[in-house]
């Protein structure tokens, strides 16, 4: 019996040490082949995980962030909530955060809290804020961001300066662009904030629906009916669908303009903190 | 003694551990393939073949399916060329996975060939074999072949009775089919804009462009009744409505090709799915 204790725990290791010397002498490929096959050989989560762990490392390393945390997410977390488990997490949320993922981001920076309150989960805060702020929930992220602060101190940007636009976000409805497209041609473009494209769109429409009416009057029936209106009917469809685009990229303008003051404020921070722990 | 014992243990322990064997390996590559990450299931082979020369054959055969199954199929067949000693146990498997590849790929003499040189015993595999024959002659439109082959078939196989079927339904589709001809559809559309497109099958874009062409037939006739032969207006109406006109007679011949094209896709896709199902539920 003790013999095969010893078994396994010895095979287990010699197999972390193989992979592990892979890995240092630069063999990424093959070092996650090994990783592999620990996670399929050994039953125990905690064996698993760990080898989960080491091979998302590898991938974190190489900028595949995805890879990374689509391997994370196949470890189990229900075990043991140890030091393992929070760097699984840990790494879980920031591999999300940098492939775009923010829902599995988020949903684990929920999981963290629950289990590391009052351990780990500090070192989390700017990932929550960070997180909050591209979903565009910005209410909470203010509340973490002010928690962040309590924290760690003054981050050079109160929680009152940082989140200035949270009564007013400028972000425009697409709906409501298409909406003010189809009663006056070119407005949706300039409730989007594009007052140039609208003016433009606006006359466009404008002065091919005034040739359609004169060549009407003149009695080019044809011409009126199919060049003016015709081409008219063009612009104005596609200009319902171009303020809808426009309110979206504006969006996306907005949230950058709102998010990026923030999040340079807070990796500084960071940097500091980890320059001060040094 | 006991550590004598403890000892011998764990050197073997040691070497199990870092065996470079296939057949230690196989469960290990079977659930890489079963989670799809057939990226390391092909960094696991190339592992073993340099380590593991007395099981190549299966090595190869092994790669040539992890290329299949990534759908590489170029990659495959020269995996599966590597396959050499008639007598393996996966040297059938491979064939007529290579011939399933080459025929994907258009290969179809090189295909033929790697299914007629094999030795077939089991009733089932060589109704098999005449079932990919036939699909590769249906690809390869050579219908005699086919009209030879399949009056081997007797539907006696429920893994292959349906694509029998299917196959005489298409031989007799392909035997039907006439080629519209480019010439004939630019002379349609010469008489009546849009009708070469609507002759090609597209009847759709066929109403599209007729209702093109006469938003600028009539503006351009309505210009000359108003305006006379040296308007302004007529030149641009009847230039527009001319670019138009010719550019459809050249474009209702391309439509044609490429409806004759879409079809021959069409059909050999069928085929190939046809060929794939039954190789498939038998080997797997």
């Amino acid at each position: 019996m003790i013999c095969i204790f010893l078994f396994a725990a010895y095979s287990t290791n010699a197999q972390f040490e193989k992979a592990d010397s892979l890995r240092d002498a630069g063999e990424l490929a093959l070092a996650k082949l090994e990783y592999e096959r620990i996670i399929f050989q050994n039953t125990d989560p905690e064996i698993a995980n760990k080898a989960i762990f080491k091979k998302a490392l590898i991938q974190k390393s190489v900028g595949d962030y995805e890879s990374a945390s689509q391997t994370l997410l196949r470890s189990n977390l229900f075990v043991n909530q140890n030091e393992l488990n929070f760097s699984i997490r840990r790494e879980t949320i920031l591999t999300s955060y940098l492939s775009g993922d923010y829902n599995t981001a988020l949903a684990q920076l929920k999981q963290a809290e629950y289990f590391f309150k009052d351990t780990g989960y500090k070192e989390l805060l700017y990932l929550h804020v960070l997180t909050l702020n591209e979903m565009r929930q910005w209410g909470e992220a203010k509340i973490k961001y002010e928690e962040y602060i309590s924290m760690n101190g003054n981050t050079g940007l109160t929680a009152e300066e940082a989140y200035y636009f949270i009564d007013k976000t400028r972000l425009k409805d697409p709906k409501k662009a298409e909406t003010l497209s189809y009663l006056l041609p070119g407005v949706g473009q300039m409730y989007a904030g594009y007052f140039g494209k609208g003016l433009l769109s606006s006359a466009i429409q404008g002065s091919l629906m005034a040739f359609g009416a004169y060549s009407l009057y003149e009695g080019y029936f044809f011409t009126g009916a199919l060049t003016g209106i015709g081409l008219f009917y063009s612009f104005y469809s596609g200009g319902v669908r171009h303020s809808r685009y426009l309110a979206l990229k504006k969006n996306e303008e907005l949230t950058r303009k709102y998010n990026d003051p923030i999040k340079d404020a807070l990796i500084e921070a960071e940097l500091n903190k980890e320059k001060a722990s040094d | 003694m006991r550590f004598l014992f403890v000892f011998f243990m764990l050197v073997a322990c040691h070497a199990s551990s870092f065996s470079q064997h296939l057949y230690q390996n196989l469960p290990f590559f079977n659930y890489l393939i079963n989670t799809r990450n057939y990226e390391e299931a092909g960094l696991l082979l190339n592992t073993l073949e340099d380590a593991d020369h007395l099981s190549i054959d299966s090595i190869n055969y092994y790669k040539g399916k992890v290329f299949y199954l990534s759908q590489n199929l170029s990659e495959a067949t020269v995996s599966f060329n590597k396959l050499s000693n008639p007598n393996h146990p996966l040297f059938i498997q491979g064939s007529f996975y290579n011939a399933f590849c080459k025929s994907h790929l258009g290969e179809y003499q090189s295909a033929m060939h790697d299914l007629q040189q094999l030795t077939l015993s089991d009733s089932l595999i060589v109704n098999l074999r005449a079932l990919q024959l036939a699909g590769i002659y249906l690809l390869d439109r050579n219908l005699h072949a086919f009209d030879d082959i399949s009056s081997t078939f007797n539907h006696k196989y429920y893994q292959t009775s349906s694509q029998e079927k299917s196959f005489l339904g298409i031989r007799n589709d392909l035997g039907n089919y006439k080629r519209k001809s480019p010439f004939l559809a630019g002379v349609l559309s010469a008489a009546i804009p849009g009708m070469g497109r609507i002759y090609a099958g597209k009847t759709g874009l066929g109403i599209g462009t007729l209702l093109t062409s006469a938003v600028f037939a009539l503006q351009t006739w309505e210009s000359y009744r108003k305006d006379g032969v040296k308007s302004a207006r007529f030149i641009i109406f009847g230039s527009i409505f001319s670019i138009f006109y010719v550019g459809n007679i050249w474009g209702s011949v391309f439509t044609v090709k490429i409806s004759n094209a879409e079809f021959n896709d069409a059909v050999n896709h069928k085929i190939l799915v046809d060929m794939h199902i039954p190789l498939r539920s038998i080997f797997n």
